[in-house]
């Protein structure tokens, strides 16, 4: 669910903390000794694990690391991973699905996949030209650039046995840096002499032009998380600057005023939050809103090459590269709020009308539990506590699930769900236990109808 | 000291095998190349050099292929040839030397007075029955009215002149061309010089009969940046001299070759300190680049062998050539995790595979005595393209294919080079023009910078903007959207030769290599 979402259904928000926005994150160092050349780390959209590439013995390597630390797992042995290299070569050379399972990577033998989970690494396309391979969300459709006439064109192929098909033709100059939202392609094609942006609906096999006068250089476009909008850079009094296009307004939004050199390699979250790499004495990482405003300083101070900012789906972590002390460059994470695990138990009752479903989002550092019901202009409880408790509730056939040391209500005047705010500052630890208690008097003698419990470890 | 006598040594060696094929009878001894011209063609001090006599005057000098005079100086160092110090004197000495200038005919006469360095330099242009040669033009270089040298650029080898129509000589446009055919060979045909004026620009394209040859656009407005527009950060070097190529590294440390000391040095830009590193087993670092592993290439020029420091071990591995004799000069990447390597004196480009440390091809470029200086990747095409300095020519290989050749449509001396969407970008030595290759039309372009400037290395920023460190005091940034330059004066580390590049935030780095320094522009 977007932030959209939550103004259409209209629902009381309760403020339970002080604290409204994330105090300072916490900057870990996830990698060392990763030996010469880039790491191009990038997170998985979960915000769990990380895909980075290091020396090993000799070769470059792919490995993952969670984002909370730990041990590295190498995913490939004696590959050689090959990377994009040189001014025009920004782009991060490896791809993640969105839970971390599936990575893409290419070497001389071509494009590879590997799945994490049954620890396969199987060549998908024997192009090997820079072909930038990008992976959608659910790790089921591929895309990549190969030459053709001279020409980079763009390739999409559905995982893991589908037919690549070429989705371009006689592109022109330059590289198309393809990536892939679902049955939606984003690349760059020459127009007029500078790279554009176009976006590809597979399913129509239909292509729009997004931008126009975007000046020289890559515009290293990417898709928000969940498909809204897209973010780039372009040129603007001859710097690169961040831009955001939305898909569902067509409008375009220049975000930053940089007025420096270097490319941007912007990345945004869905949750409205951009993360880019500009130079103050070296490139540090920036995070700002998507119309510009509230820029923050993630990183200072530090060195290395491109910073190359990569982020989760709601930017609860920024994961970059950036040199250590003894000179290698290593993956570094900041980190805004801590990894919550959300565990469901026990079972909702029934309501007089539908269901109940649980509904929680996050939104930035807040997490927003929820629940969804199929009543009109209703009152719920959402309950609070530090205990899981199964106390059944009489003359229901609802269980109290968490001994609650607060009940917030929430009134939803209309169809629609009810949602509290629980922001999630990076110092919060421990475990937390909520439910919802919704009252609908035709549902049963008492008239409460109980949710499911859920446990939320910080 | 060292630096000097080992040289002298070398040059001694050159000249002897370059002798025994072009002059038999020379003597391999006698004065090498004045400071002053070290830089006046490509490499000069690394040619090799032959005993020339020119009106009756003994030089030494660089000759072309077919053994015209390029580059020529007093055989006798310690005993300045007397040359008249009268232009108009000397003009009718050039003349009078036609044959041994290989000047076909073509008369010298006075155009203009400049300054080289500390050195006056007079600029003879050519011309035939009344009608000039473009481009081209012969330099005499004096220190205190005492002759230093001169540099006879002419086309060579020359095999024919068309003749001139009474309609040729009167129309004023009209002038001579040097038409390269497939052998690097040139005929002295009459083109037209068409030219258009815009609100911005002054274009003047060379027409020959078989259509337009090149185009070349000069800005009308002035070329110097707004005070403030850039910052510049100079770093003296502390130890040895001669800071030659330079590149960053993916943790933004920059390396730059030093072979007059056999060094290969960093400097890290955010504790300022530089660091040398020996080349052992071999020396003179020559040209330098940083592999995407942090692995930084050099060829080891009076050595022979390709050298490569891996960053992270500091260790230092020196690979014998494939064939001999060999002077390995610039590294440059492949579409393939393959190194090229370049050897001017030696006329040959060479693959090495750094996985299997083996050699896979060393190639004899087509053309004789092409000066092969540098290389760049076009990774869509799985090319390779070189510079060709003195044919003039932009050779490049494609895989399991012989080498191929694009000649420059002028005769600027194609020295260092960058590809970027379909155009090799290029610097000419010799002028103040950027050469650009359209590979997908074959057209060429050039671009007319600031009078006085001649490039100097290349490298081009993440927007696009082609950047040539010029050969005495700026650096010269051409926007392709508006065809313009703007050029930033360097404070103090002027001089560049083979130095430039853009870090990975975007700044530029160059070696200033006879001030001793190396430098940062940040420009916004």
């Amino acid at each position: 669910m977007s932030g959209g979402n939550i103004m259409k259904h209209s629902v009381l928000i309760v403020s339970l903390f002080a604290i409204a926005t994330p105090a300072m994150g916490q900057l870990v160092k996830l990698t060392t000794g990763s030996g010469g050349g880039e790491r191009q780390p990038v997170v998985s959209a979960d915000g769990r694990v990380v895909a980075y590439l290091a020396m090993s013995a000799g070769t470059r390597e792919l490995f993952t690391i969670p984002t909370k630390g730990g041990t590295a797992t190498a995913r490939t042995t004696g590959k050689d991973v090959s990377v994009g290299y040189g001014t025009f070569d920004s782009w991060t050379s490896i791809s993640m699905s969105a839970n971390g399972r599936y990575i893409t990577y290419w070497n001389l033998s071509g494009v590879h996949l590997v799945d994490t989970v049954s620890k396969t690494d199987t060549v998908v396309a024997k192009t090997f030209l820079i072909p930038y391979p990008r992976l959608d969300t659910a790790g089921k459709r591929a895309v990549w650039q190969s030459p053709v006439n001279n020409q980079q064109e763009v390739f999409v192929m559905d995982l893991p046995n589908g037919t690549p098909k070429q989705i371009t033709t006689t592109s022109g100059a330059g590289r198309r840096l393809p990536v892939v939202d679902g049955g939606l392609v984003l690349f760059q094609k020459t127009v007029g002499g500078w790279h554009e942006l176009f976006l590809h609906d597979v399913q129509l096999n239909k292509t729009t032009q997004l931008t126009t006068n975007s000046g020289p250089g890559n515009r290293y476009g990417n898709f928000a998380p969940g498909g809204d909008s897209i973010v780039y850079e372009a040129i603007a009094s001859g710097c690169k600057e961040v831009f955001v296009h939305s898909l569902l307004t067509s409008k375009t939004t220049k975000v930053s005023s940089l007025g420096k050199t270097g490319d941007r390699l912007p990345v945004a979250t869905m949750d409205r939050h951009l993360f880019y790499q500009s130079r103050s004495n070296t490139l540090e990482v920036y995070r700002a809103d998507d119309d510009g405003k509230n820029v923050v300083t993630v990183t200072t101070g530090s060195s290395g090459g491109l910073r190359r900012p990569s982020t989760d789906a709601h930017g609860h972590v920024v994961v970059f590269q950036a040199a250590n002390a003894g000179g290698t460059l290593e993956v570094w994470c900041y980190r805004y709020c801590p990894e919550v695990t959300l565990t469901r138990y026990g079972t909702h009752d029934k309501p007089s009308l539908g269901k109940l479903e649980s509904d929680d989002y996050w939104y930035r550092c807040d997490l927003w539990p929820g629940i969804r019901t199929s009543l009109f202009n209703y009152w719920a409880v959402w309950a609070l506590g530090v205990r899981q408790t199964s106390v059944k509730i009489p003359g229901t056939g609802s269980s109290l699930y968490t001994d609650p040391l607060l009940l917030a209500p929430v009134h939803v005047p209309a169809l629609g769900g009810a949602y509290a705010r629980l922001p999630v500052p990076q110092a919060m630890k421990g475990t937390l236990y909520y439910q919802w208690f919704v009252f609908d008097a035709s549902a049963n003698a008492l008239g409460i109808v109980g949710s499911e419990g859920t446990k939320a470890s910080f | 000291m060292h630096r000097t006598v080992l040289r002298t040594t070398l040059r001694l060696s050159q000249a002897t095998v370059f002798l025994a094929l072009v002059i038999p009878s020379a003597i391999a001894q006698d004065a090498p190349v004045p400071n002053g011209l070290r830089d006046a063609i490509f490499g000069a001090h690394k040619h090799p050099t032959a005993n020339v006599s020119i009106g009756g005057h003994a030089f030494r000098g660089i000759v072309s292929r077919d053994g015209m005079p390029v580059l020529v100086w007093s055989r006798d160092a310690k005993s300045p040839l007397k040359l008249p110090f009268d232009r108009a004197a000397f003009a009718r000495w050039i003349n009078g030397a036609d044959k041994e200038f290989k000047h076909l005919g073509f008369e010298a006469s006075f155009k203009s007075n400049a300054r080289y360095l500390d050195m006056d330099a007079w600029v003879f242009e050519l011309s035939r029955k009344g009608v000039p040669l473009f481009d081209h033009w012969v330099k005499v270089y004096w220190k205190d009215k005492i002759f230093v040298g001169m540099l006879n650029h002419f086309p060579a080898p020359a095999t024919s002149v068309v003749e001139p129509t009474d309609g040729d000589r009167s129309t004023p446009d009209r002038v001579y061309y040097a038409q390269a055919d497939a052998k690097a060979e040139y005929r002295l045909v009459i083109a037209t010089l068409s030219r258009r004026e815009t609100a911005t620009h002054r274009r003047t394209e060379v027409v020959t009969r078989r259509g337009a040859e090149v185009e070349i656009w000069q800005q009308k407005d002035g070329y110097m940046a707004p005070a403030g527009a850039a910052t510049f950060s100079e770093y003296t070097v502390p130890s040895g001299t001669f800071p030659d190529q330079i590149w960053a590294d993916s943790t933004g440390i920059i390396w730059f070759s030093q072979p007059s000391n056999n060094w290969v040095t960093s400097f890290n830009p955010k504790t300022s300190k530089f660091t040398q590193y020996a080349t052992t087993g071999g020396s003179g670092p020559d040209g330098l680049w940083v592999d995407d592993k942090d692995r930084v290439w050099t060829g080891l020029y009076y050595s022979s062998h390709l050298g490569v420091l891996d960053v992270a071990t500091k260790k230092f591995t020196a690979f014998a050539p494939p064939y001999t004799p060999a002077s390995l000069a610039i590294p440059s990447p492949s579409s393939r995790d393959t190194i090229w390597v370049t050897d001017h004196k030696n006329n040959r480009i060479s693959e090495f595979d750094p996985k299997q440390s083996t050699w896979l091809g060393s190639h004899v470029m087509p053309t004789s005595a092409t000066w092969v200086v540098a290389g760049t990747v076009d990774r869509t095409r799985e090319r390779v393209w070189f510079t060709g300095y003195s044919s003039n020519s932009l050779p490049y290989k494609d895989i399991g294919k012989p080498i191929g050749e694009v000649p420059t449509p002028t005769r600027g001396g194609p020295s260092f080079l960058v590809y970027n969407d379909n155009k090799i970008w290029y610097s000419n030595w010799l002028n103040n023009r950027l050469g650009m290759l359209d590979v997908a039309s074959s057209k060429f372009t050039e671009y007319t910078y600031r009078a006085g400037e001649t490039g100097g290395p290349i490298a081009i920023t993440p927007t696009g903007k082609p950047v040539i460190g010029g050969k005495v005091s700026h650096i010269v940034v051409f926007d392709p959207v508006s065809k313009t330059f703007t050029d930033y004066a360097i404070p103090s580390s002027r001089r560049l030769k083979d130095g430039i590049t853009v870090s990975p935030d975007g700044a530029i780095w160059f070696t200033g290599t006879y001030t001793n320094k190396i430098a940062r522009l940040v420009i916004k």
